[in-house]
């Protein structure tokens, strides 16, 4: 390459504002965090001195750090899992021309609408023991005799509260979908048909195949949202009764903001963002997998 | 109006060169057309003349002015793209006025200069409309407008019929040529379809790889054709190509193909004996002979396309074609025999390809 | 029965109990902000009940500061919504219309600030305001919104600006414009449909964030919606259910016809973005 009129600062110029910003704003906390992890802290918040790994050590030995990391690990897993299972049948029947299909994605898409925050509100009234209005219902059908306390021991309480996960992450991983079998070939079906395929051997051998690399991408992304989720918890049982529906997350927050155990807290936040790091790369490999094909000639002109 | 003078012109696309050294000369008021196949680079020429794209090496200059570090708005060119270009969020009238409007002239002159450009395209009745509502042909109208107002020394076209259909092709291409007639402004018209290429062109520049194939006018390329590449690209359907040996015997000089077919040359011809060659015959130029003359072929395929018929036939185990005025028909298995008059055949260097 | 009622029939029967559960609390929603306060907690509970109190939509408004919020929320919302569409633009158009070195590396480095979710970092960024002397100013939320949610604007707009053709530019500037014109005369006006909707979405953003903002405000002058919201309902032995649920319908009602309005959008940006 020998001559060139376009400059190359020019572009570095302009991602250069955002880059700044993101940097200070996300990049510094962590190198902050890192460095208070292994500080003893007071309870105000006051650097006592350096105490090397003790922080992480005292995390280790804390038997709520581990309550709370295999219910991380459940809640993760199970609303992950049932928000996939739904959301591609979800995602087959939306993308299917049908009588009132636009009223129908709607609905479908509205807890996205609404912030986590509310939607929990309005779960954690309408499954109030004595006045919610979900017990009312479940009584009017003669399903229940007896109002239920949803909400008042720890294993009914994280049921419905990961089932309230699953509701909210199916419209974000429905639109994933929807981008998906948008852009699939209609030919390869028309072909299949041709070849005498029936719907369910279209959906085994066309249809899966074609959505793998979204359905992976849905898997992580939702894994790390998932993972990272407060609000649900926080507001419908704050992690109790007795920490026994708090997640990593709630535990962290619990210590930073209520106890006041920053060094530990901090250690915790790392180990998390250690974990998210690992989910991070992973994601990145997959879809730098995915590009590969399309970017090719642009990674050639990068290098 | 101004010549286009390219020297030494190489495009790197980071490691990946793309054109190899490219030297052109195009006089003032001519119309060359650079034709070659898809990805052979003739648009990223182009785009370098139009300064869309860096120069990698070597210069190119407008006139005498070397324009290799000068902005594409001060190149005083105008372009027709392949896709037209045409700006959605403004009526025809604005599209076509847009230069002019940057360029500060006074409204009448603009009005002015679109209304007369609009009469030479037929576009009045369309100038409030806004692009999407014209059809292709309009569309493309639209892109020589814009063009014609600017007075540019230069016009560049990348493909601009490629989206029409056959008929509408036919009649832009005579439509352009005609312009170009009337305005000899200095035009480099890029395609890869060589019949446009022979209709339009004063000169054609073929190119293959990255490279300059062979310069010249359309009947040059096609009488002439420098290299295997060239004789292949130009004329349709293309030149058939048997390769042989050129041998000599009482008769005189002559290829002997694969099966001891014998495919007489010319006395004149400077091929040496035991050379390996490429024997060139043009469809048009292959008749049927009545007597022992030309040599012995096959009959496969029979494909009438109105003025000719089509006749494929097997020589020395190749399929060639030849065409035939003659209503007479033929049976496919038949054995008929061809003859090329020894002036019309084309020898080419079997290694290298270029012309003997 | 035509196939594609019968197939609708059934689409909506499968689908008819996802809708219902989704539905459901915004039922609880109006039938609580609506009624009287002493039917709240009756036994055995039910959906229906004596009168239509509009009123509850005026004491709550005066007796939760209602107001305040909502001004708070709008404040933070906006501001870090034009920011991020303001820095975010150079940035998605150099990456939809310049090769240079390092792109990839940018983007794989947005992609990492995406994953990277606010409740890690609450901490290191609690102190980060601390230092900057931000915490209980709304413009704490502004700054770390804009930066949490540049990702997502940059991806959006570029997916979009890929979507204009490069050649509209490169035809203008034959015709004689300078790069600035051309960007202002030839690429904003076809871009504009883009930034209203990536806006409207980072709007929503903002509107629904919770943990910053529970996090970083500390006085009850500058909580924004949500934490107002949560505030009604964290801690007390006496909760307010039918303000807490007037507070909720005003904060989601506008929202959820807004984003309704626009999901198709969303949907399409995924499209053309494929997940890029
Ligand atoms: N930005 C780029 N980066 C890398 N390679 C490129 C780039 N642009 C073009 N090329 C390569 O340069 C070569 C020439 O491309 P060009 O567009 O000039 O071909 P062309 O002759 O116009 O073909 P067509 O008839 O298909 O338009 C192609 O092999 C193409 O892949
Ligand atoms: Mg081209």
């Amino acid at each position: 390459m020998k001559s060139r009129t376009r400059i190359p600062t020019t572009p570095l110029l302009m991602i250069l504002p955002s880059f700044l910003l993101a940097m200070s704003i996300i990049g510094y906390p962590i190198l902050d965090l890192a460095w208070t992890s292994m500080q003893e802290v007071s309870r105000f918040g006051k650097m006592m001195g350096f105490i090397g790994l003790a922080n992480f050590a005292e995390v280790f030995r804390d038997p709520l750090f581990y309550s709370s990391l295999v219910r991380t690990l459940i809640w993760t897993v199970a609303v992950v899992g049932g928000t996939l299972i739904m959301s591609l049948p979800i995602a087959i029947m939306l993308n299917d021309d049908f009588h009132g299909r636009g009223l129908a994605r709607v609905i479908v898409m509205l807890p996205w609408a609404i912030s986590l925050t509310m939607t929990a509100v309005l779960w954690r009234w309408s499954l109030n023991g004595r006045a919610g209005l979900i017990n009312a219902t479940l009584m009017d059908f003669h399903i229940i005799t007896e109002p239920i306390e949803w909400l008042a021991t720890a294993p009914l309480a994280f049921t419905v509260e990961i089932l309230v996960g699953i509701l909210v992450s199916i419209p974000f991983t429905t639109t994933i979908f929807l981008g998906g079998l948008s852009s699939l070939p209609q030919d390869s079906y028309e072909a299949a048909v041709v070849d005498g395929a029936k719907p369910w051997e279209l959906f085994r051998y066309i249809t899966l195949p074609l959505m793998k690399p979204f359905i992976n991408i849905a898997i992580v992304l939702n894994v790390i949202y998932v993972f990272n989720s407060l609000p649900i918890i926080w507001v419908m049982t704050e992690g109790g009764p007795a920490n026994g529906t708090d997640i990593l997350v709630t535990y962290l927050y619990k210590l930073a903001f209520r106890f006041g155990q920053l060094g530990k807290a901090s250690a915790i936040s790392l180990i998390m963002f250690f974990v998210l790091f690992v989910f991070t790369i992973a994601y990145v490999l997959m879809v730098m997998r995915q590009e590969h094909d399309s970017t090719a000639e642009e990674v050639k002109n990068d290098a | 109006m101004a010549s286009v003078t390219i020297s030494g012109v190489e495009k790197w696309f980071g490691t990946l060169q793309i054109l190899h050294g490219i030297d052109i000369d195009i006089e003032d008021q001519e119309f060359v057309v650079l034709v070659g196949p898809s990805g052979c680079g003739k648009s990223t020429l182009l785009r370098m003349i139009a300064g869309l794209e860096p120069i990698s090496d070597g210069e190119i200059s407008i006139g005498t002015r070397v324009i290799n570090d000068v902005p594409a708005r001060d190149r005083d060119i105008a372009m027709v793209f392949q896709n037209y270009a045409l700006y959605p969020h403004m009526s025809v009238y604005d599209n076509i006025g847009f230069s002019l409007k940057l360029r500060k002239r006074s409204k009448q002159e603009v009005s002015e200069k679109i209304s007369e450009a609009a009469q030479i395209l037929d576009l009045t009745p369309y100038l409030e409309r806004s692009p999407r509502q014209l059809s292709g042909g309009q569309r493309q109208r639209v892109a020589m407008g814009r063009a014609l107002v600017r007075d540019a020394q230069v016009f560049l076209f990348d493909e601009p019929l490629s989206n029409l259909d056959a008929k509408l092709r036919v009649v832009m291409r005579t439509e352009i040529k005609a312009l170009h007639q009337r305005l000899k402004t200095t035009s480099v018209y890029v395609t890869h379809d060589q019949i446009e290429a022979m209709t339009m062109a004063d000169r054609i520049v073929v190119m293959n790889k990255g490279r300059v194939e062979q310069i010249g006018t359309p009947m040059d390329l096609y009488d002439f054709p420098a290299n295997l590449f060239v004789a292949d690209f130009i004329g349709s359907p293309s030149m058939n190509f048997i390769e042989g040996v050129v041998a000599a015997d009482n008769d005189g000089p002559f290829v002997m193909a694969k099966d001891r077919t014998r495919l007489a040359i010319s006395r004149d011809s400077s091929a040496e004996l035991g050379q390996k060659v490429v024997y060139g015959a043009r469809p048009e130029h292959l008749v049927l002979s009545g007597g022992s003359e030309g040599f012995g072929a096959t009959v496969e395929v029979i494909e009438p396309t109105g003025p000719n018929i089509q006749i494929f036939a097997d020589v020395a185990g190749k399929r060639i074609c030849a065409l035939s005025a003659e209503r007479r028909t033929h049976k496919p298995g038949q054995k008929i025999r061809l003859h090329c008059p020894e002036t019309s055949v084309h020898l080419f260097d079997a290694s290298s390809g270029a012309r003997i | 029965m035509t196939p594609k009622l019968k197939k609708s029939l059934l689409y909506w029967l499968l689908l008819s109990p996802l809708c219902v559960v989704i539905l459901l609390p915004f039922g609880v929603m109006f039938v609580t902000a609506l009624r009287p306060r002493d039917e709240l907690f009756v036994y055995p509970p039910t959906w229906t009940f004596s009168e239509f109190r509009w009123e509850n939509f005026v004491e709550m408004w005066v007796k939760t500061n209602f107001g305040g919020a909502l001004l708070n929320s709008l404040y933070v919302s906006v501001t870090s919504t034009i920011i991020a569409i303001v820095l975010s633009i150079p940035a998605a158009y150099a990456l939809s219309r310049y090769r240079f070195s390092g792109k990839g590396l940018y983007r794989n480095f947005l992609l990492m600030t995406q994953m990277m979710s606010p409740i890690v970092l609450v901490l290191g960024l609690f102190r980060l305001m601390v230092h900057l002397n931000l915490v209980n100013s709304l413009n704490s939320l502004v700054v770390t919104y804009v930066a949490f949610n540049m990702a997502f604007t940059i991806w959006m707009l570029q997916s979009y600006f890929n979507t204009i053709p490069r050649e509209l530019e490169e035809a203008s500037w034959i015709d004689g414009a300078t790069s600035f014109t051309s960007l202002v005369k030839i690429f904003l006006p076809l871009a504009v449909p883009a930034m209203v909707v990536t806006a409207i979405f980072t709007f929503i953003n903002s509107w629904n964030e919770f943990v910053l903002a529970l996090t970083l405000i500390r006085s009850q002058n500058d909580y924004t919606l949500p934490v107002q919201i949560f505030s009604q309902v964290a801690g007390r032995y006496q909760v307010e259910w039918h303000h807490v649920m007037a507070a909720t319908v005003l904060a989601t009602v506008p929202v959820a016809i807004v984003f309704s309005w626009l999901q198709r959008y969303l949907i399409r940006g995924m499209a053309l973005g494929a997940v890029k």
